[in-house]
């Protein structure tokens, strides 16, 4: 099942973290936390927060394994609490999994080095796909960075719009391209290819130091309040993913994620706190 | 099977194993080093593969077995053409952590790599690659070549065979040109296996032998072909026959028929094809050479008693044409009916009967003078058969068979009649009592062979004359010495011996030859062969007739070498007037005539003389004055040393010992111009 955010929720949870917390003097409880890429730059300052107001929770943020291996992780009990890009897929859920989710952040088409662009258009993007247009118009050449075929941010781009579905697979067929297996190595590749463009989010630009340029996207620049105002389109949506039954320290975390502090570090790391699901 | 076979089988074997292998060995080789290839290139991609990896595990040591997005990523990362593969992470427990699968057709090759971290082992990689398309390859490889092979095949197994059989074929020509030019070779070639049994023959020795190849093959030699009395001599040969060495040897074999050949036999020892050990020997049919050598030693035999006997004869002639001329002038001293007159013709009777001894001798001699012209010889032996009939018994019965073509022959009719008659006379003393004498002549062509048989020189057409007689025939001592003079078989006193002797001179002389074959009981058979001449017989000028005795006033030259000859001669010649010039051979003769040529009328010449033959010093004195008549007077047509005949041209030929009638008839004949009178017979 899927619970959706709301802020009674995760006041309930937080109030259930204070009153069934451990006792000082007890042992402390690991919490063991991982997923998708995209997350873990916000992660590593949410988990600092969180053991401030939850001293017997020790909580491992893990390196990535991206949104479907941090599912399965939890699924099998290697994770306690997963961070995935996309929602869980029904034979998922019905692994005794659920999934909530937390914020969403601006997808955002990013380029490299020696780029003097500042924005794409759509078609211009379509067409970049297609292998039509190769060169920036400063004349550089155009190094696209693709993520695996079934990696969640490649389904995202192929979700918004039909050309650049069919791009999209033009590009998956072309030969000689960087492809990068985790959002990490997405935007280390961007950030180290002359002339590149691809994927990644706001939170990632923020949370990551790489010296990378969000593009606008036709026309418009990827920022929260855009983002919020509905003028900026892409974004991305982030989940945690736990057992239906979790461990208390779970329980406590995700409550953590609904309170103000959360939310605060969340809008600075380029996240739009998503709001709790509302209560049954 | 024989060898050529065997070795076409090999060679058929040898080309399949080739061929095989150069169908078989490249896709072998092909897929060897193709395995290799894909093995060797498992082995890079999983360490390639690992070592990325390695870096995931290192990196999320807790985790990295989730981190399936990005090993995936790793397992799809492929070279451009790449093989369809499986690539496979599994953890510890054997379970799938990632993989990125193509779909593999078995069978398959592949290599795993261990995943460590910090050294130990966390999982393993797997990569495996279809061997099925390396296999297609590889029989496409071997199909591809299969066309190649067959050529291969066809060329292994085909050239070598073919030049094998055409060496066959040649080696058969060989043999059997070898064959034919043994056959040819007129040289019996015998085999003989170690027992010295017949193990091959050629068609000269299946003639010498008188039996064929199979007849023959198996047969012992020494046994079976070697006269018996001859057979530890030849045994004991061939038992020295070596290796390389050739012994000769000659003996008489036996032919079925009975009868013997002379083989000279040359014998070496030598294996057969089969490498077995024999003999081998060429022989070379000797029989006829062996009788032409007894003829040739008989021939010689007759040549040197006959050269005897005209030496002897000729200085009889000389005495005897004394007796005669003194005799005769001493008869006409006589009044008939004196005693001393009848004396005095017995005198001239028993000279007359030595003469005819005398002449007999020179016919056998070749050494008289013979008159030789063109003669038909069927018109010689039609006119003889007159002569011989009266001679012949009522109980003997002649038969005289005449071809109808003429039979042209240079001889001299009066010698041809003489064979007839000695012939004949001998058959019918040879029958004794009722019998049958046939006489015939035809024309007859004998090639060399047949002529060096008959005894002739040289091929040719011949006239032949046969005189058979069904008498009792004689053996070969006999036959041997048949034309030897003064040898009979008659009783003493009824024969001269001198018959057949006569008849072999005067063929001889004839430029002819004489055979005889006889055996006990069954006859006899003399065959005669005359060269026949190309064109037919002139008609014979009739002879003229004598002139009546005379005398003369004129002057001769007379060269005699013979002193008393010459005396009587000078005497008779002065008798009736002539005046004489002598000279005791040809060079005085000559030098006589250039001293008195004026008055000299006419050339009176002995034949054989010393220093200068009569013919020689009558070209000589013909260059002083060639219009002076001549006579020749001879006793023998040969010059001293028998060599050669001297031809005597048309000038007329008084016989020794001369009548001195017909002397003076001829010399006055001459002085008074008579053309080329006939040749005059001695009484």
């Amino acid at each position: 099942m899927t619970l959706g955010g709301g802020p009674g929720l995760r006041l309930l949870l937080a109030m259930g973290a204070l009153l069934f917390g451990p006792a000082p003097g007890a042992a402390r409880e690991l919490l063991r936390v991982s997923g998708t890429g995209t997350a873990l730059g916000t992660f590593r300052q949410l988990i600092p927060a969180f053991e401030r107001v939850n001293p017997g929770v020790t909580v491992k943020l893990l390196p990535s394994v991206g949104s479907s291996g941090a599912i399965q992780a939890v699924a099998e009990g290697a994770l306690d609490l997963g961070v995935s890009g996309r929602p869980l897929a029904p034979r998922e859920q019905a692994r005794g999994l659920v999934a909530m989710a937390y914020a969403r952040t601006p997808f955002v088409f990013a380029a490299g080095p020696r780029v003097s662009a500042t924005g794409l258009e759509a078609a211009q993007l379509v067409r970049i796909y297609r292998g039509e247009v190769t060169t920036w118009p400063d004349g550089e050449r155009v190094r696209l960075v693709l993520r695996p075929r079934t990696d969640v941010d490649t389904v995202f781009i192929r979700a918004i719009s039909p050309e650049l579905d069919a791009a999209m697979e033009v590009a998956l067929g072309r030969e000689g391209l960087v492809l990068a297996a985790t959002n990490q190595d997405c935007n280390e590749a961007l950030a180290r290819t002359p002339g590149s463009v691809g994927p990644t989010t706001l939170s990632q630009l923020l949370t990551e130091s790489h010296s990378l340029r969000p593009l606008d996207w036709n026309g418009v620049t990827p920022t929260i309040v855009n983002l919020t105002s509905g003028a900026y389109p892409l974004g991305k949506t982030l989940w945690v993913v736990s057992r239906s039954v979790p461990p208390a320290a779970v329980t406590r975390f995700i409550a953590f994620l609904g309170s103000q502090e959360a939310n605060r570090i969340l809008e600075r790391t380029g996240n739009l706190p998503v709001p709790p699901p509302p209560r049954p | 099977m024989n060898p050529v076979d065997r070795v076409a089988r090999l060679v058929s074997m040898a080309g399949s194993a080739l061929t095989a292998l150069a169908v078989a060995l490249p896709p072998i080789i092909y897929f060897g080093l193709s395995y290799q290839h894909a093995a060797g290139s498992l082995e890079a991609e999983a360490e390639l593969n690992s070592i990325a990896i390695t870096k995931v595990i290192s990196a999320n040591p807790d985790l990295w077995t989730y981190e399936q997005a990005r090993l995936s990523e790793f397992l799809a990362r492929r070279p451009r053409h790449h093989d369809a593969e499986r690539r496979r992470v599994r953890d510890l427990k054997g379970r799938v952590v990632a993989e990125n699968t193509d779909h593999l057709e078995e069978p398959v090759v592949e290599r795993s790599l261990p995943l460590l971290d910090s050294g130990q082992p966390v999982g393993r990689i797997e990569i495996a690659r279809s061997l099925r398309p390396l296999l297609l390859q590889a029989l496409l490889l071997g199909l591809g070549l299969l066309p190649l092979g067959l050529l291969a095949f066809i060329t292994l197994r085909s050239v070598p065979i073919g030049a094998i059989r055409a060496g066959q074929q040649a080696l058969l020509r060989q043999r059997d040109a070898a064959q034919s030019y043994l056959d040819v070779a007129g040289v019996a070639f015998v085999r003989l296996d170690e027992a010295w049994r017949i193990t091959l023959v050629n068609r000269q020795a299946e003639a010498v032998l008188g039996r064929s190849a199979a007849e023959v093959a198996g047969l012992g030699w020494v046994e079976t072909f070697v006269e018996p009395s001859a057979r530890a001599a030849v045994a004991e040969a061939l038992g020295k026959a070596r290796l390389g060495e050739v012994l000769a040897l000659e003996h008489a074999l036996l032919r079925p028929s009975g009868e013997t050949r002379t083989l000279a036999w040359f014998v070496t020892q030598a294996a057969d094809e089969a490498g077995r050990p024999g003999l081998l020997a060429s022989g070379v049919d000797l029989t006829r050479q062996r009788e032409l050598e007894q003829k040739l030693v008989h021939a010689q035999k007759l040549e040197a008693v006959g050269r005897l006997a005209g030496g002897v004869a000729h200085e009889f002639n000389n005495i005897l044409s004394v007796i005669k001329v003194y005799a005769s002038s001493l008869r006409r001293g006589f009044e008939p009916g004196d005693l001393r007159r009848t004396d005095v013709e017995e005198i001239i009777a028993a000279s007359d009967r030595a003469a005819s001894v005398a002449r007999s001798l020179l016919t056998f001699s070749r050494r008289q003078v013979m008159a030789a012209a063109p003669v038909d010889l069927a018109k010689v032996l039609r006119a003889a058969e007159r002569l011989v009939r009266p001679l012949l018994r009522s109980d003997l019965r002649l038969e005289v068979v005449v071809a109808d073509e003429p039979l042209p022959v240079l001889a001299d009719p009066v010698q041809v009649e003489q064979v007839i008659l000695n012939l004949v006379t001998n058959a019918r003393d040879a029958i004794g009592e009722a019998g049958l004498v046939r006489v015939s002549a035809r024309a007859e062509f004998l090639d060399r062979e047949q002529a060096r048989a008959a005894g002739l020189e040289a091929p040719g057409r011949y006239a032949r004359l046969e005189v058979v007689d069904d008498g009792p025939g004689f053996d070969a001592a006999i036959r041997a010495r048949l034309f030897e003079p003064f040898f009979t078989t008659k009783e003493v006193g009824k024969g001269t011996g001198l018959g057949l002797s006569i008849v072999y001179g005067i063929v001889s002389q004839h430029r002819g030859a004489i055979t005889c074959s006889s055996e006990p009981g069954r006859g006899a058979t003399f065959t005669i062969r005359l060269p026949l001449l190309d064109g037919p017989v002139p008609v014979a000028a009739a002879a003229a007739p004598m002139a009546a005795l005379v005398g003369g006033s004129e002057t001769i030259l007379l060269a005699e070498d013979d002193l008393a000859l010459r005396q009587v001669l000078v005497r008779l010649l002065q008798r009736v007037g002539y005046t004489v010039v002598e000279a005791a051979d040809g060079v005085e003769a000559v030098e006589r005539f250039q001293a008195g040529r004026e008055r000299i009328a006419l050339v009176l010449l002995d034949v054989v003389m010393p220093r200068l033959n009569g013919r020689l010093a009558l070209d000589q004195i013909r260059l002083l004055s060639p219009l002076v008549p001549a006579l020749f007077l001879s006793g023998h047509a040969a010059d001293v040393s028998g060599q050669r005949e001297i031809p005597l041209g048309p000038e007329p030929l008084l016989r020794k010992p001369v009548e001195p009638e017909v002397l003076l008839q001829a010399v006055r004949q001459r002085l008074d111009g008579a053309s080329c009178p006939a040749p005059v017979k001695a009484g």
